[in-house]
């Protein structure tokens, strides 16, 4: 799907560290309790069912005790290369976050992809409404429309 | 609601994904059109740019409004703010989270691996 069509964030970084490691931080609950959370002050609750289709939940404690809960299914797992997974939070749902790990001099190349309109998504939507149309048009072909 | 907000994003995100409906926008920007000063650019029958036209109205994105016989339809930008503030607001959520990523990786892996 070219670029234009979408809405998607793109967010790279390099590290200094081997690429497993970093998949690790994004894979192992343990890790990710230590950096997944909005913000200084926030804790972060992970738990994941790490395989293809099963599900992730990282819920979000901020330092007043506001939970936010950010959960998906995995979508693609290839160890120390690549994660995908479906994003749902407050406001967002059914997004797809991509990250890729790439091994370059000096570490680690992480990019990040958010989409917010999967083609999933845009599937639904069409078929929704087209559904609209073609009820429009079948009202109208039995004169139900002024 | 958050559903409703959710599906308000979504409607603005769909009816951004095609070109022709971007240069609907694009045209409307400028003035206020009639549907057929909007369909003459693009090599389509009236009924195909109607249905794109339908799709930005459902995203609230063009508001119609009828003299006579004639439709007129004008831009309302208001919904593209909440796709900005959506990109916004997870380019900072994301930035943030691999700074913090960076910080945690330093701490436990002091050494780091310039060579992985």
């Amino acid at each position: 799907m070219p670029k234009a069509e979408t809405a998607a964030l793109v967010v790279k970084r390099v590290l200094p560290f081997p690429a497993e490691a970093l998949f690790r931080a994004f894979s192992d609950p343990a890790v990710m309790n230590r950096w997944f959370f909005a913000g200084p002050g926030w804790t972060a609750d992970a738990s994941n069912d790490f395989r293809i289709g099963g599900a992730y939940a990282i819920r979000m404690r901020s330092e007043k005790g506001d939970v936010y809960t950010q959960q998906g299914i995995y979508r693609e797992i290839v160890p120390g290369r690549k994660l995908a997974f479906t994003w749902n939070s407050e406001g967002v749902k059914d997004s797809l976050v991509t990250v890729t790990f790439a091994s370059v001099k000096g570490g680690t190349e992480i990019t990040l992809i958010h989409e917010f309109l999967t083609a999933d998504k845009r599937k639904s939507h069409e078929e929704g409404w087209n559904g609209c149309l073609d009820n429009l048009a079948l009202a109208g072909s039995r004169g139900l429309l002024p | 609601m958050v559903d409703n907000k959710s599906a308000a994003l979504d409607a603005v995100l769909v009816a951004l994904a095609d070109p022709t409906r971007r240069a609907i926008l694009k045209s409307l920007a400028r003035k206020e059109r009639t549907v057929s000063e909007i369909a003459e650019p693009h090599k389509m029958t009236l009924a195909g740019i109607s249905k794109h036209l339908m799709v930005l109205e459902r995203a609230k994105l063009v508001v119609k409004r009828r003299e006579g016989r004639i439709q007129h339809c004008r831009l309302d930008p208001k919904p593209l703010r909440s796709v900005a503030a959506l990109l916004l607001e997870y380019k900072v959520f994301w930035e943030s989270r691999f700074d913090a990523l960076e910080r945690l990786m330093r701490e436990t892996h002091p050494k780091g691996n310039p060579d992985a």
